[in-house]
């Protein structure tokens, strides 16, 4: 969800489980009012005398050691695995379903075949896949998604897309109007090294009764908006039926105390909670005749966008991905960001967790480019051009994100924003791909 | 460009006890003051190669300032005076950053300077809890 690791370069790192397990490394090991500021210190300035930033217990001027924090929380409820299992939110059975059911995805999916919208992970940088839908819309090349699924950033957007250009104004607003300070507030919960209540405000602002009665409606009308968190007890992924909960938080009959709504907000949080950093989502199921929480953190730490169940996405799996046409809007550059690192703890983690966030992208890519093929049906997918190279000041600096989502903007816009197969590593084959011509992009938008 | 990245510290760690600073007359007198409590504070940079914009949580305690979270990795002195006004000083490693501004309630803001006008920019402050 975030970048703190303000490297004075180009772009951000923008995916979120990688770098932010070298930005809580920040924190932890600078002083915590400079935040993403101490990146660019000396080694010497950021390593304070004990290398650790601990938190003194309310009412006392001794700090404690980190592990004591724990004692602020309750115990949680216990419960098993086959408890987690079975749960199921109370009295919204449909809202979700693990990642890896193949059974529960194809149940959920829409009756009609359409296109379908993949919005991945990126922090700040989803400022570009925010742009580049916005200029989709005004460059008449936006066609009805079917489903859109979203993760981490990518989820944050997708509700806003989902329920269709009318909300193009409330986007780009997010992505060029929001700083670091709407999205976090420095200093440790005990569960993290920030707190994430101006992001929970900014989620309720921005998430009315009117945008979920308007997903409510898209849901009923046979599509499908599907945002993905981790379930960091099962070691999981779960798809949360969104336009499902948005029908029950529409359904005033039945959602008393606006919990469909609040459960819906807290998706949000929890896709965007990057561990170490923000702090989990607990979220109240019921499961083995028993309730309890789940926590729930960033979707990215199962990967950073989802199409389908990992086993219908292997190659050998002849699964047939029922859309007309795949797009995938990466909001992160995938081209190897040069950059002579700090010989710093937080420097060298970050150059590291980011250049494996790439990996696993194209890796990802690829997969989703098989089955596209394995599917018949047309693959196009956007990345951050290399040539963007506005500077970044730092965390979610609205100057970089304008910029960024400009750059999404035109090339939405002109129609020309999406290929029909991954970019192609840095000096790459000269080995002619065997791609099939009978599944080329048909639609409004895929550049050919 | 290389950012001033201690400048940004101390600037807003200045901000941070812009909300309290050096013992008011409340605090020498052991007493609450009327904007005790945890306040969350926003600083945004206008100028200089400073964070664009940062948020950290701040507590009075009698007027006086204490770090919501602790770190003595700098110093602080200022005052807040029962009218609200606030002028505050933060040092770290021979740097420092100053603070103005007033708090009406539970909100306050004012403006913030580092590292001779290096940086410059405003803050606001609001009060999330009274204890």
């Amino acid at each position: 969800m975030i970048e703190m690791m303000n490297k004075p370069r180009g772009r951000n790192i923008s995916t979120c489980a990688a770098a932010l397990f070298a930005a809580f490394l920040t924190l932890q090991l600078t002083p915590p009012f400079a935040g993403g500021a101490a990146y660019a210190q000396s080694a010497s300035a950021k390593q304070k005398s004990s290398g650790t930033h601990v938190k003194p217990a309310p009412g006392q001027g001794t700090p404690q050691a980190p592990g004591a924090q724990a004692a602020k929380f309750p115990p949680r409820t216990p419960f098993t695995a086959a408890d987690d299992a079975a749960a199921t939110i109370p009295g919204m059975p449909d809202a979700r379903f693990w990642a890896d059911s193949e059974t529960d995805f194809n149940k959920a999916l829409p009756a009609q075949p359409g296109p379908w919208l993949i919005l991945s992970t990126g922090g700040a940088d989803g400022a570009f896949g925010a742009g580049l839908v916005t200029g989709l819309s005004a460059g008449g090349h936006r066609p009805d998604y079917s489903v859109v699924t979203g993760v981490s950033a990518g989820a944050l957007m997708a509700p806003f897309m989902f329920a269709g250009p009318k909300y193009d104004a409330t986007l780009q607003a997010l992505y060029t109007q929001t700083s670091a300070a709407d999205i976090f507030e420095v200093g440790s919960t005990g569960e993290s090294f920030l707190d994430t209540w101006p992001l929970r405000d900014l989620i309720k602002k921005q998430i009315t009764p009117e945008l979920l009665a308007d997903i409510a409606t898209a849901y009923k009308n046979g599509r499908r908006l599907f945002v993905i968190t981790t379930d960091l007890d099962a070691e999981r992924s779960v798809v949360w039926n969104m336009g499902a909960i948005a029908a029950h938080a529409t359904d005033h009959s039945k959602d008393d105390g606006g919990l469909a709504l609040s459960l819906f907000r807290s998706v949000l949080l929890a896709s965007g909670s990057i561990p170490g950093a923000f702090p989990p989502v607990q979220i109240d199921v019921e499961g083995g005749g028993k309730r309890f929480s789940e926590m729930h953190v960033d979707g990215g730490v199962g990967g950073q966008f989802f199409v389908a169940p990992p086993a219908l996405m292997e190659s050998t799996s002849g699964y047939k991905i029922p859309a007309t046409q795949l797009y995938v809007v990466v909001n992160s550059g995938l081209q190897p960001d040069f950059q002579v690192v700090d010989r710093t703890t937080p420097s060298i983690l970050a150059q590291s967790v980011g250049m494996a966030v790439k990996t696993d992208i194209r890796l990802m890519l690829d997969r989703a480019f098989v089955a596209a093929k394995n599917s018949g049906i047309g693959f196009n997918a956007a990345s951050i051009p290399p040539d963007f190279n506005a500077p970044s000041r730092g965390a979610f600096d609205p100057s970089y994100m304008k910029a960024l989502f400009q750059t999404g903007f035109d090339l939405g816009k002109s129609g020309k924003a999406f290929a029909d197969r991954p970019p192609p590593y840095p000096g790459g084959s000269t080995i002619l791909p065997n791609v099939s011509d009978t599944t080329q992009s048909t639609d409004p938008g895929a550049s050919k | 460009m290389k950012k001033l990245s201690i400048l940004t510290a101390v600037a807003v760690a200045g901000v941070l006890v812009a909300v309290a600073g050096t013992p008011s007359e409340a605090a020498k007198r052991g007493r609450s003051s009327a904007y005790d409590g945890l306040w969350s504070v926003s600083i945004r940079t206008q100028a200089g190669p400073c964070d664009p914009a940062y948020r950290y949580p701040a507590r009075i305690v009698g007027g006086q300032i204490r770090q919501a979270d602790n770190d003595f990795s700098y110093q602080i002195s200022g005052a807040v005076a029962s009218s609200g006004g606030i002028a505050v000083t933060v040092s770290k490693g021979g740097q420092s950053a100053t603070g103005y501004g007033r708090l009406r309630g539970s909100t306050g803001g004012g403006r913030w300077s580092a590292g001779g006008n290096t940086c410059y920019g405003t803050w606001s402050a609001m009060r999330r809890a009274s204890n």
